[in-house]
């Protein structure tokens, strides 16, 4: 059966960055959570709600560019 | 890791310790309905759900299932348990509690972790059910078999932060906000873009405050408000009628009500009935879920029915998900409904003004009596609970007359009052429209966080795709392989799993009379779609071969004609040599044939005796035959014994006859296909004279033991056997008497000595068989 690789987490979030870029922050947080979730399953809808918190929270950063 | 022993105690049907010993081979469980078969399986099944049996997942069962996991009828200070003892003579043992909690413990604890229980145990129920369901279903059953669980996670786990983000942020109200600011912006300050009004601002800021030296548009508008306002306290109370008359003129009522009816409409427009009720329902269902504790059990609020809390809150989003377009709109009237909300009660908070006092006790008692009493009676806060067409109408026909009224007295109004009115107008509205832009960024914000979600999850279900594809195109070459065998030569070929375009979703193709299908629900009967059912589980169960974990089978042929469970064995052996298969069926004539087809070295054969009571148990038959059935019907029905005696004879005798390779002379069309035990065994007596032989010394004589037990056989099945199906007056002693008598003829061909049935091998010259010691054996020379 295929395997999840370790970097594939990364990747993924990069291709996504090219076409809806986000605050460095989002990106990171969302990364750590992607890892969690292909470790630990499903969020619970009280940690879904935990980690909109702080994607919210987190404010835009200078390194942001809309693509053209 | 194969398995050497299953045992239950007060587990399901068993009572006192219960053991399917297996030492490690491959087995066929024989027991007639309500046995206790599935009681081997759903200990198995209850070891790899963590406690749980799915079968039972729609009756109430108790938060643990403890209503149905103990025996019903366990005495006090019992203990309801399971024990798994696999080859290396590691052990597990759940102990599970009255209340259903359980506890593992064994040095064979952790061996079954990971293992995938669609791999490991088939059910008839659930392979039908498989076929029967939707592409979506399907999906979701196969993918964890495929090994992509944990990235259809990731990406359900993006697809429901989306709407928690969006939650969370209150975006839609934001957008509704910023969506009701455009018709008042539109009515202060026409097309004007947003430099044009800041361009106003500055001049007003100007205006009302000369002294001051700030330069932000937003900063000017609360300099110039608070000026303005200063300048309205400071009017006479003649000018401060008039301010309010103008107040009242340029209430944006009439704006409001437009806004509401537009969305009103809008809703109206969706294709789902009662959808405003709906989504009330569902916005007080989500306030509801989100109370409840995980893992709990409610009673669904629309039927009833016991649901876990998690079913209930996936239920809920789902429904959120698929009608979030509407709920956009729903939330855009919500917020359309509370502008109104506000200008009314500005509007009756102004009318109250002393300043408006006389003009309002003189208009009551003239043209505006009716109007002025309905905004007395009305509340604006009852808007928010119920908002028809009809009440939006009454609003504008009340409003409208005291509008023109208040605009025509206030034309008369000093020039500075209508400027004041206008001016402030303007800034309040100037202020909103900035706000507004820093609304529409934070928006922007948002709808970025959401948008890299949603890019992510399509990354991700594409990747899933991609894996799909690949595991598909294997898995179908074994589902090929396994349906040609079992259907060989039929013209339903090129089974495959296949992608259909929609996400989420997989579905079985097949060409059927040269046609391609892309459903087996269009064209195969039950008993194909089934069999199609066992052949891709079975492709799953094989992609474990390599960990040599056993695979429990429990009634899996029930819908199978005989032709098509014939060519199971064949399957098993050539797909599954290597596995342990514990194969679980009710089906007798099925486990006879099974019982002469598969090699004794690698499997053995149980029967179960017919279930008694929940204190009795589940029970062992310490026969391998099922003349045990027969015997069950003894007390009260003879007949039936007797005549079940003779049906397992026809089975077990005709299986015999082609073992030995015995002819019986031709009989035309089905005739050959339906012959009675007692043409068997008066054919196998005979040949029996010259070819059964029994081993003394170095010499093979006849063993004529054996030839007086089966012509004893034929006699009474001749005699009683054939009368018990027919006239129903076979006594019990004469049952009895049948049943052992053709228990003991059966036993002729099972050596004394090894254990084996005397077909076991075959002489290389293939002159006889005989038993494994060689104690028994049939020449086939002696004929």
């Amino acid at each position: 059966m295929p395997k999840i690789e370790a970097d594939w987490v990364g990747a993924r979030v990069n291709e996504a960055l090219k076409a809806a870029p986000v605050a460095t922050g989002v990106a990171d947080t969302i990364t750590e959570k992607l890892k969690g979730s292909l470790r630990e399953g499903a969020l619970r809808a009280a940690e879904l709600n935990d980690v909109a918190k702080t994607l919210l929270a987190i404010p835009t950063d200078d390194a942001v560019e809309k693509p053209e | 890791m194969r398995v050497k022993n299953v045992r239950l105690a007060w587990f399901r049907g068993a009572a006192e310790a219960v053991p399917l010993d297996l030492g490690g081979k491959s087995a066929v469980i024989y027991g007639e309905n309500g046995a206790g078969k599935s009681s081997f399986v759903d200990a198995i099944e209850f070891v790899l759900h963590s406690g749980k049996l799915n079968h039972l997942s729609h009756e109430y069962s108790g938060r643990n299932q403890e209503k149905a996991i103990p025996n019903t009828h366990a005495p006090d200070g019992s203990a309801t348990e399971l024990w798994v003892q696999f080859a290396d003579d590691a052990e597990l043992n759940i102990k599970i509690a009255r209340n259903g909690t359980h506890t593992k413990a064994g040095i064979g604890a952790t061996k079954m972790d990971g293992w995938d229980y669609g791999r490991t145990v088939l059910r008839q129920d659930e392979v039908a059910a498989f076929i029967h369901s939707r592409k979506g279903d399907k999906y979701s059953a196969l993918l964890p078999l495929f090994g992509l669980h944990e990235l259809e996670v990731a990406a359900e786990n993006l697809r429901q932060l989306v709407p928690a983000v969006e939650k969370q942020s209150q975006l839609s109200a934001k957008q509704a906000t910023l969506k009701v600011l455009a018709p008042k912006r539109k009515q202060i300050f026409g097309d004007d873009d947003d430099a044009a009004i800041e361009v106003k601002v500055a001049a007003l800021h100007e205006k009302y405050c000369p002294d001051s030296t700030t330069i932000a548009p937003a900063d000017q508008c609360s300099e110039a408000e608070a000026a303005l306002n200063q300048r309205v306290t400071d009017l006479s109370e003649d000018k401060q009628r008039y301010l309010a008359l103008r107040a009242l003129a340029t209430s944006g009522i009439s704006v409001a009500v437009e806004v509401v009816r537009e969305a009103n409409g809008k809703l109206a427009g969706s294709a789902e009935l009662l959808i405003t009720e709906k989504l009330q329902v569902l916005q007080s269902a989500q306030i509801f879920a989100g109370k409840l504790t995980e893992g709990d059990e409610i009673a669904c609020p629309a039927c009833g029915q016991n649901v876990t809390v998690t079913e209930f809150q996936a239920h809920i989003k789902a429904e959120q998900e698929r009608l979030a377009e509407i709920i956009a709109s729903f939330n855009e009237r919500k917020t359309a409904i509370a502008t109104l909300i506000d200008a009314l009660k500005a509007f009756k908070n102004t009318l109250g003004k002393a300043e408006l006092k006389d003009w309002n006790e003189a208009m009551r008692a003239g043209p505006l009596k009716v109007n002025l009493e309905w905004l007395d009676g009305l509340e604006p806060e009852r808007l928010r609970q119920a908002i028809t067409e009809d009440g939006l109408t009454a609003i504008d026909t009340h409003c409208a007359p005291i509008i023109a009224e208040a605009d025509r007295l206030s034309q008369n109004a000093p020039p500075e009052i209508k400027e004041l009115n206008d001016d402030l107008a303007a800034i309040t509205t100037a202020k909103a429209v900035f706000e507004g832009k820093a609304l529409a960024k934070e928006i922007a914000r948002i709808e970025g966080i959401v948008a890299f979600l949603q890019e992510l999850e399509t990354g991700t279900r594409k990747e899933i795709r991609e894996r799909c594809e690949s595991v598909i195109a294997d898995i179908s070459i074994d589902i090929g392989t396994m349906w040609s065998i079992l259907h060989p030569g039929e013209p339903i070929e090129n089974v495959h799993l296949y992608l259909p375009e929609d996400d989420k979703a997989i579905d079985i193709a097949l060409k059927f009379y040269g046609k391609e299908q892309d459903s087996p629900r269009l064209t195969l009967s039950e008993g194909y779609r089934n069999a199609l059912g066992l052949c891709i589980f079975l492709a799953m169960a094989k992609r474990e071969a390599a960990n040599d974990r056993p695979l429990f089978m429990d009634d899996v042929v029930v819908s199978f004609d005989r032709n098509h469970r014939g060519m199971i064995v064949e399957l098993l052996q050539k797909e599954f040599g290597n596995r342990q298969v514990v194969i679980f069926t009710h089906d007798r004539d099925w486990y006879a044939e099974l019982r002469k087809l598969l090699d004794e070295r690698q499997w053995i054969f149980r029967t179960l005796l017919p279930y008694e009571a929940p204190t009795i148990g589940i029970r062992w038959s310490h026969k391998t035959t099922t003349f045990d059935d027969a015997r069950a019907h003894l007390k009260d029905r003879p007949d039936s014994a007797g005549n079940d005696a003779r049906k397992i004879m026809d089975v077990e005798l005709a299986l015999i006859a082609e073992q030995l390779k015995v002819e019986l002379p031709y009989r035309r069309g089905e005739g050959n296909d339906h012959r009675m035990a007692h043409e068997f065994l008066e054919r196998i007596v005979s040949d029996g004279k010259k070819c059964l032989q029994k081993k003394s010394g170095d010499a093979y004589p006849v063993f004529t033991n054996g030839i007086t037990a089966l012509d004893a056989a034929q006699r009474l099945i001749a005699a009683w056997g054939n009368r018990g199906s027919h006239s129903f007056d076979v006594v019990r002693p004469e049952a009895t008497k049948l049943i052992d008598t053709c228990e003991a003829a059966l036993d002729v061909f099972e050596c004394k000595g090894c254990g084996n049935h005397l077909w076991l091998a075959d002489a290389a010259n293939r002159e006889w068989v005989q038993c494994q010691c060689g104690e028994l054996r049939w020449r086939y020379g002696k004929v």
